[in-house]
């Protein structure tokens, strides 16, 4: 709960900071919010799990593991915030509170514990997130991302706000626990009504994720928002609304069993790991496949979901530790070359290497993360959540799963065979300072290290 | 602590060779192929066959909550992989020395990372770290063919890293589901060994494991890959692959395979080794007509670990027995062959057999040891091929008679195509505004001379190499057969 209202503070004062023409104070602000909110949850993390607000919120381990994930991860979206933006512009401080804001947002809805909650936090989460898309107020690709950002997800609101309103209806309450007991003790005599709205919920959860049937909006948002926020959605709001719909799912037990809500998962993971794959293939802008990758990587992490149990969450987070560093520095990269040479296409990748070492190494490391070579981080985010498929006995999801990640692997091959190529008109060299050289190279040892010590990260979570 | 210097020991001199300027890359490169046969030599000097314990054991816990440590270690089998791996790589690093190419440090060094990370596949006794290095020699093979390769490479790597990551995660899968059959999860080697699989998932993980290594083997019909890839890499790389590469999936059916899931290989072998077996006869057939000297001993490769294969999945002694040998052979020949399409290249700049003649004339040094070579590899009497391929038919002869006769009418048919080709290049008249070939340099004396040897030494002395690895492939067929036996007996 403090670090709720300390990240609220923050965003306030990051606001008040462009009012006082403090735009250089807003990094620091941030960061160190951050890493005190970190330390907050830490003192706390063994305390009493008493609900807040009258149990609007529950703050436990679940809740608190998921909330340090998304900060850290915010983190290196601040830092490529500072690299992007590279205080040029006027609003920086405001970008920076409508991040905060939009963390708050996510905080909550992992720690929900009242529906209320659910779209309370929905909606801080998600409101910044239309404004930075639209925030490159000169391109017109950016308003268009932001209106279509926009016009859709208050379409998935309004899914949540009738499933909400459907449940109610079941159980005449909001509270998690009070509903989860009506669950448990005799699921026949809730009336239809209730699964209706639990589907509706999972519709718009579905699609804060981007997974098929709800990922049209995403390919056109990625690419037209600003690279900062591309980020931010593909890491930390997927974080969030995955905590959200594991709390969801497991407070009312409904993954228990071949049930039809696992179905219903299992089949949106297999069509979100295929649509978001094959589509991927067809793809010639950076940016775009990058896109559609994260839409595969929805799917692969709702294997994890179908297979719900105990230890599912820390296989999740990890796999998205494993994800938001590679996905980060990728789009930091893309960014920056984007910046400098005005290419954005695979095809202009050609050559990279020639004079851009240490960008194509870190490029090259990042993604073979991606594909999951060991021991890079990415390859035991696959086996936690391989493994709790097979524990679960979900062997042909699991097979579905690999397949699909072949084809994931040509796409990131793609850029790879590209970048190291020998051409005459390679890109030139890409000015980098130190401290950005220091940036990748910290990507890197954090993909390394978080491969090799599996043990360690899963620890802290238990 | 041995085991773990011959891991580190190419990845450490890579990275100096990395760090180092680059004129002493090729020094640094000699230098660590002479220090890893120089590691594994003093390994075997610690190995004594008969009791055929593991040597040299190493076991670090890793991830303790999954059950992984860093669990390596020596035996007889490893060590005769070891021996192959470091001559090969030796002479790969010495193929490469007349090469012209750009960014040499990075080619050394990624050469010596596949090797360190091959080695790690032969000693590790942890399947999930048997896992790693086994992903890990893959991609510094994809980048040296991608960087270094002939003419267009993107699409041919591309393939080539597909296939293969296709294979590993199937295997992966199986890997995941035997550490966790267990009460807790496990991936050590004597746990795996211990479990009891029923018969059916004995099938599953089976297939699972053998669609890996029929792909990097390659078993028709998974072969499709190679000959692109053979004939596109550079041929340091080509050696490694054939040479190494592969032969580290027929060492993990040894070492993973028969003794973890022998029901299934005594019931379901048959049917890869009938594949093995067509492929043997439908490579040869292939090899007959290629028109590109490299190409043909690519389809020639899959022709002999074809009859390596089938003759491992007969679980006799004769059959692993005879593999060993035959896989140390091949690794040999196929530094030679291979060698002999980079200094026909390095001439004409073609491997188009049609493009030669009448070399024998102008280079008869050359000629001879591509003759020396050709006799091993269609394993004539007292080369290196000949002691492995008879104890290979042999092995297939008392188990499947009648495969063992489509297996010997493929090897006729190798014979017949090494010849024919070495006719073609090497007699006959030389094509008109031809100078010839000129005569070989150092370099080329330096592969060719250590790769002679080793032909006749094995082949005069096949039983020493034989005594390293008896008493473990004994262990192994025990192991087999017990519990193939208790399941016949219930």
């Amino acid at each position: 709960m403090n670090a709720i209202i300390i990240l609220a503070i923050t965003g306030i004062i990051a606001m008040f900071l462009g009012v006082f023409k403090k735009k250089y104070l807003g990094l620091p602000v941030v960061l160190s919010a951050s890493i005190i909110t970190i330390i907050v949850i830490l003192t706390g993390w063994s305390g009493d799990y008493s609900s807040i607000m009258h149990n609007m919120l529950l703050v436990d381990r679940f809740a608190s593991v998921f909330s340090v994930t998304m900060i850290g991860v915010s983190i290196g979206i601040f830092f490529m915030c500072h690299y992007y933006y590279n205080q040029s512009i006027e609003h920086l401080t405001d970008l920076y509170a409508l991040f905060v804001f939009s963390l708050t947002g996510g905080l909550m809805l992992v720690s929900f514990q009242n529906l209320v909650m659910l779209f309370v936090g929905t909606e801080i989460l998600s409101i910044p997130l239309y404004i930075l898309a639209a925030s490159n107020r000169r391109n017109i690709a950016s308003n268009e991302a932001g209106l279509k950002y926009y016009l859709m997800g208050s379409f998935a609101t309004c899914f949540l706000l009738l499933g909400i309103t459907f449940v109610y209806g079941a159980t005449a309450t909001f509270d998690m626990n009070e509903i989860s007991i009506l669950v448990n003790q005799n699921p026949a005599i809730l009336p239809g009504l209730f699964n209706t709205g639990v589907l509706l919920i999972l519709c718009a959860l579905i699609f804060k994720i981007s997974a098929v049937p709800f990922h049209f909006w995403a390919p056109d948002v990625y690419q037209g928002s600003p690279t900062v926020l591309t980020a931010y959605v593909s890491t930390v709001v997927k974080i969030a609304v995955f905590g959200a719909m594991i709390r969801f799912l497991h407070n009312f037990n409904l993954m228990t069993s071949d049930n039809m809500w696992f179905y219903l998962i299992a089949i949106v993971s297999v069509l979100t790991m295929i649509f978001g794959n094959i589509l991927s293939i067809y793809q010639s802008n950076f940016k775009r496949l990058l896109a559609y990758s994260g839409i595969a990587n929805a799917g692969f992490v709702l294997v994890a979901v179908a297979s719900l149990n105990q230890a599912t969450y820390e296989y999740i987070l990890y796999y998205f530790a494993g994800y938001s560093v590679p996905t980060i520095i990728l789009f930091t990269l893309y960014s920056t070359i984007k910046n400098q040479t005005g290419i954005d296409s695979l095809e202009g990748m050609k050559g990279l290497m020639q004079n851009n070492k240490l960008i194509t190494l870190t490029m090259i490391v990042m993604l073979l993360s991606y594909i999951g070579i060991p021991p890079l981080a990415g390859f035991f985010g696959k086996y936690y959540i391989l493994s709790n498929a097979v524990q679960a006995g979900n062997i042909w999801l699991m097979l579905i799963a690999l397949v699909t990640s072949v084809l994931a692997a040509f796409n990131y091959l793609r850029i790879i065979s590209y970048t190291v190529q020998q051409t005459n008109n390679a890109i030139p060299t890409i000015r980098i300072g130190k401290a950005y050289r220091s940036f990748l190279l910290a990507g890197i040892a954090l993909v390394i290290i978080i491969g090799l010590a599996p043990d360690y990260f899963i620890d802290m979570m238990k | 602590m041995l085991t773990l210097f011959i891991i580190l020991f190419p990845f450490v001199s890579a990275a100096i060779i990395l760090l180092s300027p680059s004129e002493y890359t090729k020094k640094l490169a000699v230098a660590s192929g002479l220090g890893t046969i120089g590691l594994t030599l003093v390994a075997m000097g610690n190995y004594q066959s008969t009791q055929a314990d593991k040597i040299w054991e190493l076991n670090l816990p890793w991830i303790k909550s999954l059950g992984i440590s860093f669990h390596v270690g020596m035996d007889g089998i490893s060590l005769v992989m070891l021996m192959l791996s470091s001559f090969v790589t030796l002479m790969a690093v010495l193929t490469s020395l007349n090469d012209k190419f750009a960014k040499l440090p990075l080619y050394y060094a990624l050469l010596l990372i596949m090797q360190g990370a091959m080695n790690g596949v032969f000693v590790s006794l942890d399947l999930f770290i048997y896992y790693i290095f086994w992903e890990l020699a893959l991609i510094p093979a994809y980048f040296l063919i991608l960087m270094w390769g002939d003419g267009e490479t993107r699409m041919t790597t591309i393939k080539f890293f597909l296939y293969t990551l296709m294979g590993s995660l199937f295997m992966l899968l199986g890997i995941i589901w035997l550490g966790n059959m267990g009460p807790s999860a496990g991936y050590d080697i004597n746990t795996i060994y211990d479990l009891v699989i029923g018969k059916d998932r004995q099938l599953y993980i089976f297939m699972m494991f053998m669609f890996a290594y029929a792909i990097k083997i390659p078993i028709f019909p998974f072969h499709t890959w190679q000959p692109d890839t053979y004939t596109k890499a550079p041929v340091a790389v080509t050696i490694m692959l054939s040479g190494i590469m592969l032969k580290m999936a027929i060492y993990s059916i040894i070492r993973w395979v028969i003794p973890v899931v022998p029901l299934a290989v005594e019931v379901y072998g048959k049917y890869f080794i009938l594949a093995a077996v067509v492929g043997i006869l439908y490579a040869s057939m292939i090899a007959l007509v290629q028109k590109d000297l490299k190409r043909l001993f690519a389809y020639a490769s899959i022709a002999h670990v074809g009859l390596i294969t089938a003759g491992i999945l007969t679980v006799t002694k004769t059959g692993v027995q005879g593999g060993i040998l035959q896989m140390l052979a091949h690794g040999v020949n196929v530094v030679g062959l291979f060698y002999i399409t980079q200094i026909l290249r390095r001439y004409k700049g073609t491997n188009e057999i049609t493009a030669f003649g009448g070399i024998r004339i102008t280079a008869p040094v050359f000629a001879g040891f591509y003759m020396v070579i050709m006799f091993g590899s269609i394993a004539l009497h007292l080369t290196n091929g000949f002691p492995g391929e008879f104890m290979l038919l042999n092995a297939l002869y008392q188990t499947y008679p009648w495969m063992s006769l489509v297996a010997a009418s493929g090897v006729i048919l190798g014979a017949v195509y090494m010849l024919v080709s070495y006719q073609k290049v090497m007699s006959g008249e030389i094509p008109d505004g031809d100078g010839g070939v000129p005569a070989l340099n150092n370099i080329d004396k330096l592969v060719f001379i250590p790769v002679i040897l080793m032909i006749l030494a094995a082949g005069l002395f096949p039983q020493w190499i034989m005594n390293i690895s008896d008493g473990s492939v004994d262990k192994i067929i025990n192991l087999y057969q017990t519990e193939v036996n208790t399941f016949l007996n219930k």
